[in-house]
């Protein structure tokens, strides 16, 4: 079962984490320098462990652009991985929610995602795969630099870790721009998970990392999580203030918004990501009852443009025909 | 590789050179680049003595940048360090913001290390190794490494390095 699937009641703020580790081959180039013949060895050599480990292996070069536009959707893959001219391919364990990119920007990348706040497990799993791998293989590592890797705002623990957190009071208050001034002062970084700053679709924001040189692995996990926590009360001290006596027009938008949801014949991307919004307040607020976290999230990752257009069974979907099969898909669902 | 020259010792310094427009690399052995600089056909970037690796942020720069100055010369020299594994110069780093291979951060080691200052507040990892590094470090931790240098270059007068070493550990202890 995918991470995003496991949403519980506890996924009130904190939607999910990820830990993510980039490893190199000593004696191979990066990025671009890496002939098709040097990525395919490394695909081979890593991909064979991997599998022997009960990873499946997806090659990039062998599925459709709307299968690894779906797998870039799960946030399984970036979005450079999925444009890539070289061999590249995806080695994937669902069950642990362990995702490895070969041969992205860097050799190796692991990645876990876990729901809900969950980043030491979440460091622990990745961290299963990367000793595996270090038995094996050699890794490229400096005692002074750490993990070498290709860009060197990754140098040192190589690790980025996120949580992906639903702040719709903070965004209503304005206090977005404060936090993020606040968290790049202690070498962490917030941005909207759809679209860029203030203006984050669906209130949804990633907060990572920036800093993975002179610090350690548990520290930068502290760090973080310390950060989530306080995010948390404070995002929680302002839900506490809207009262329908006070707001009734957010009670209002609030309903409205599960109306248009459950009834809407055609509904674009970024209109479902304002009324998920709105609906996952109102069920967080206890305005809305009948609708579950777990359901609405799941659509979050489901009616993007590919996984849409794969669960319709069509190789691409025009965008009128892809708001019909949104509506209808979030229909179903609620 | 084997030095281009005596075609005998290994090459270990790799430079490309350009002479009025037209570009040249080398793969030399130390003693053959050593002597290529004193009969005046190479021009490197570094004080000798100093090593390879201890060439300075502005050297490949300062030929350019004085003949503006005073007039070109007849003859315009430019030589550039390379990586000795994927080739690349720190003018490729410089431009990408990438590095080319693993060992292009040894050979650019000196050119860097402001960058990842700024980038990072520092220059020193403190965190997981893969186990073979680990058995290499002899299970020290990375303070009694430090210390043990520090002490080290105190006995050799190395005063300079006995000061960055210092700050080192100092940082190490006051993020611990």
């Amino acid at each position: 079962m995918a991470w995003y699937n496991k949403t519980q009641k506890s996924n009130d703020i904190v939607l999910s984490s990820r830990v993510r580790l980039a490893r190199n081959l000593e004696g191979y180039p990066f990025g671009g320098r890496l002939s098709g013949e040097q990525a395919t060895e490394i695909i081979d050599k890593v991909g064979g462990l991997l599998e022997a480990s009960g990873f499946e292996k997806i090659d990039f070069f062998a599925i459709s652009p709307t299968e690894a536009g779906a797998l870039y959707e799960k946030h399984y893959v970036s979005r450079e991985f999925v444009g890539k001219k070289t061999p590249h391919a995806l080695m994937l364990n669902e069950t642990c929610g362990l995702a490895v990119m070969l041969c992205e920007e860097d050799h190796v990348r692991i990645q876990c995602l876990m729901s809900g706040l969950a980043l030491e497990e979440a460091y622990k799993n990745a961290v299963a795969v990367d000793d595996r791998l270090d038995g094996e293989l050699a890794i490229a590592y400096s005692d002074t630099l750490g993990y070498l890797t290709h860009c060197p705002t990754n140098l040192g623990t190589a690790m980025r870790a996120s949580v992906m957190m639903f702040l719709p009071a903070l965004t209503m208050a304005g206090r977005i721009p404060a936090l993020m001034n606040r968290l790049s002062k202690i070498g962490l970084t917030i941005r909207g998970f759809y679209g860029e700053g203030t203006e984050a679709g669906g209130s949804l924001y990633q907060i990572s990392n920036q800093i993975t040189l002179g610090i350690t692995e548990e520290q930068t996990l502290q760090k973080l999580s310390d950060a989530v926590k306080q995010i948390t009360e404070s995002e929680n001290e302002l839900r506490a203030l809207i009262t329908p006596e006070k707001n009734p027009k957010i009670i209002d938008r609030i309903c409205r918004a599960e109306g248009i949801l459950r009834h809407a014949y055609l509904l674009s991307s970024d209109e479902f990501l304002t009324y998920y919004s709105d609906v996952r307040l109102g069920i967080a607020l206890g305005v809305l009852e009948s609708i579950t976290y777990k359901d609405l999230d799941s659509l979050l990752f489901e009616v993007m443009p590919c996984g849409l257009a794969l669960s319709e069974g069509k190789a691409d979907l025009d965008e009128r025909e892809r708001d019909r099969a949104r509506a209808r898909r979030v229909k179903e669902t609620l | 590789m084997i030095c281009e020259k005596c075609k005998k010792r290994d090459a270990t310094v790799f430079y490309e050179q350009t002479v009025n427009g037209k570009s040249r690399s080398y793969s030399l052995c130390g003693e053959c680049a050593k002597e290529m600089k004193q009969n005046g056909e190479l021009i490197l970037n570094t004080d000798w003595d100093g090593g390879f690796f201890g060439a300075s942020p502005f050297g490949a720069l300062s030929d350019n940048f004085f003949s503006g100055f005073f007039g070109l010369p007849e003859t315009v020299r430019t030589s550039k360090k390379l990586c000795p594994l994927c080739h690349a110069s720190f003018e490729d780093f410089r431009t990408s913001g990438k590095a080319g291979c693993p060992s292009c951060y040894e050979t650019f080691a000196a050119e860097l290390e402001a960058t990842l200052r700024s980038i990072h507040g520092n220059t020193r990892h403190i965190g997981k190794a893969p186990a073979k590094h680990k058995k290499k470090q002899g299970g020290k931790s990375q303070l009694e490494s430090l210390r043990e240098q520090l002490a080290q270059a105190i006995k050799q007068e190395d005063f300079e390095n006995a000061a960055r070493l210092r700050d080192e550990i100092r940082e190490l202890e006051a993020g611990a």
